[in-house]
């Protein structure tokens, strides 16, 4: 009798850890499918839904704003993922060599601890053309940070670098302390100095940190859409608009949940992508 | 040479540190600025005249005041609700032998992958159908738990693999269930583990403004982050009472940072993707 208890307990146990894990992940995913092929709007929501096969991704693929949030998305990501990436291993590398890094670090993780909502809100104070610090301490001139739409997604994904710089940085500092201390002076001995060290010895050897380090932040900067939204809610004139901006723009302010389930089923397949690349890479 | 290499590195480190604080300094110093200096041009650096008004202000909006109240009260339940949960999974991670671990413990890592923010829609959508509404505060101190969930079920189960499991055996010889031995030895061991896994439910709650702002429809039932949201589109900014809104907001973590640095670095350690 005891035996057989002991072999339900550990399910028991799980129970509900994973009854949120189904009803909040995979039962919604599976939801998005069927909403994403019915006709579901904030209007009909509480009545029945048509069934509207696959009119949604249809008008997604002729709608050039969609288009243009995909553009977008690839600016954004783009930038947020080299600055944060090259800024971040750069940081990592200086620390290593500095005597002070303990009085720096807890600086450089300061802005990872800020929410979103107040790394948004004090960046465009920054930002504002005429009250900002920006323009009137660094600057002389005005730039419209966040009112040019040729300028606003760039300002944007200043601040979000700003924000998540911090966690490349740990986790290269990491990967780093993770070098045998013996290899690198046998590459010393070998000749091996400064840049061409880094370039030959240290980059291939912590490669996979690397790998995996670009995923997850490729993945957060994909769906992060918070951010944009308090900055400057996908204006002016949809240049900041990325494509999970058009997705929950789509459900809660056009009312169009189809639309934005569809939108979701296409960042989900992105997501997945990328979450498989980082479990092969993080073996 | 050397000290030349030494002063770039500095210098590099320092105009690092420097952009790091500018916001924050921008924010506390708009905070404490009368509003007439606060939209003044040219922006003064540290305010003429601090001044507690902006708080006042602030504190003194029902509305506000209400949802700061809200947010403490999600926060600690979610944070109360996801100990419970992750710490009974990652017990069963880390003492239980069974079949389909692996997958389970796969799953579990996988959904940690997959931001939520992905299934907003159907989550809304399927808490709507479900209970009538998705205006609710306990509708979101549950969405909240898979927000944290999986990064704490891991931080608990690395945390009890260092726990020995001598202790619960000799419980047990003296007649504990193991669910007693578990609560009774293993459980108060394991305080690191429960501040850290409590500090990091409580900030992600705290912090957490996109589903509040999209379940949340009736103002008594909006949490801080997302109440500022509505006030700033509602009234048009008020520099002096957003930066003054922002302060407050970031007053918890950074008590809860200096307060549980030692905690966080070990929760960070534990909760490290090791699975």
């Amino acid at each position: 009798m005891a035996r057989l208890n002991e072999s339900i307990t550990p399910y028991l146990l799980l129970l509900p850890s994973f009854f949120v894990l189904f009803g909040l992940m995979i039962v919604p995913m599976i939801w998005n499918v069927y909403i994403a092929l019915h006709d579901v709007s904030i209007t009909n929501i509480a009545k029945s839904w048509k069934f509207a096969g696959l009119s949604n991704f249809r008008y997604l693929v002729n709608d050039e704003w969609f288009w243009n949030s995909l553009l977008v998305s690839a600016k954004f990501v783009g930038a947020c993922v080299a600055g944060q990436f090259l800024i971040g291993f750069s940081l990592a590398y200086l620390l290593s060599k500095e005597r002070w890094s303990n009085l720096f670090r807890p600086v450089f993780i300061l802005p990872w601890f800020m929410s979103i909502i107040v790394t948004g809100y004090s960046w465009e104070m920054l930002f504002h053309t005429r009250l900002g610090f920006i323009n009137n301490y660094l600057l002389h001139f005005r730039i419209p940070w966040l009112e040019d739409p040729d300028i606003a997604i760039w300002s944007v994904a200043i601040a979000n670098v700003w924000w998540g710089t911090a966690f490349t940085m740990l986790f290269m500092e990491t990967s780093l302390t993770s070098i045998n201390p013996e290899i690198l002076d046998a590459a010393e001995v070998d000749g091996a100095t400064g840049l061409k060290k880094l370039r030959y010895v240290i980059i291939p050897l912590i490669k996979p940190f690397i790998a995996v380090n670009l995923i997850l932040i490729t993945m957060w900067t994909v769906n992060l859409f918070d951010l944009i939204l308090v900055m400057t809610g996908g204006g002016p004139l949809y240049s900041t608009r990325t494509t999970s901006l058009y997705m929950y723009q789509q459900a809660f302010n056009f009312g169009e949940i189809s639309l934005g389930s569809a939108v979701g089923i296409v960042l989900l397949a992105l997501n997945l992508v990328l979450a498989y690349a980082y479990l092969r890479a993080s073996r | 040479m050397g000290v030349n290499v030494r002063m770039v590195r500095l210098a590099v480190l320092i105009i690092w540190a420097v952009f790091c604080i500018t916001p924050i300094f921008w924010i506390f110093s708009t905070a404490f600025k009368p509003n007439e200096e606060a939209t003044k041009f040219p922006p003064t650096l540290i305010p003429k005249k601090p001044t507690l008004e902006n708080f006042e202000y602030i504190l003194s909006d029902p509305i506000l005041f209400r949802s700061l109240l809200n947010s403490v009260f999600v926060s600690i339940s979610a944070a109360i609700l996801c100990i419970i949960i992750s710490s009974l999974a990652g017990y069963a991670f880390s003492r239980y032998e069974f079949r389909g671990k692996k997958f389970l413990m796969g799953l579990m890592l996988g959904s940690f992958l997959i931001p939520p923010v992905v299934n907003i829609i159907p989550l809304y959508v399927e808490f709507f159908k479900l209970f009538g509404t998705t205006d609710s505060l306990l509708e979101l101190v549950i969405v909240y738990q898979l927000l944290i969930l999986p990064l704490n079920v891991f931080l608990f189960k690395n945390y009890f693999d260092t726990v020995p499991a001598e202790l619960e055996e000799s419980a047990l010889v003296d007649g504990c269930s193991r669910l007693q031995a578990f609560y009774k030895i293993t459980l108060p061991l394991s305080k690191p583990a429960i501040a850290a896994a409590s500090i990091f439910a409580f900030r992600f709650a705290w912090d957490e403004f996109i589903f509040a702002l999209t379940f949340i429809s009736s103002p008594d039932n909006n949490v801080f982050a997302a109440a500022v949201y509505n006030f700033v589109g509602l009234y048009q900014v008020q520099y002096g009472y957003l930066a003054a809104a922002m302060v407050i907001l970031c007053i918890p973590p950074v008590i809860i940072l200096t307060l549980f640095q030692k905690h966080i670095i070990t929760g960070l350690k534990m909760g490290g993707l090791k699975g």
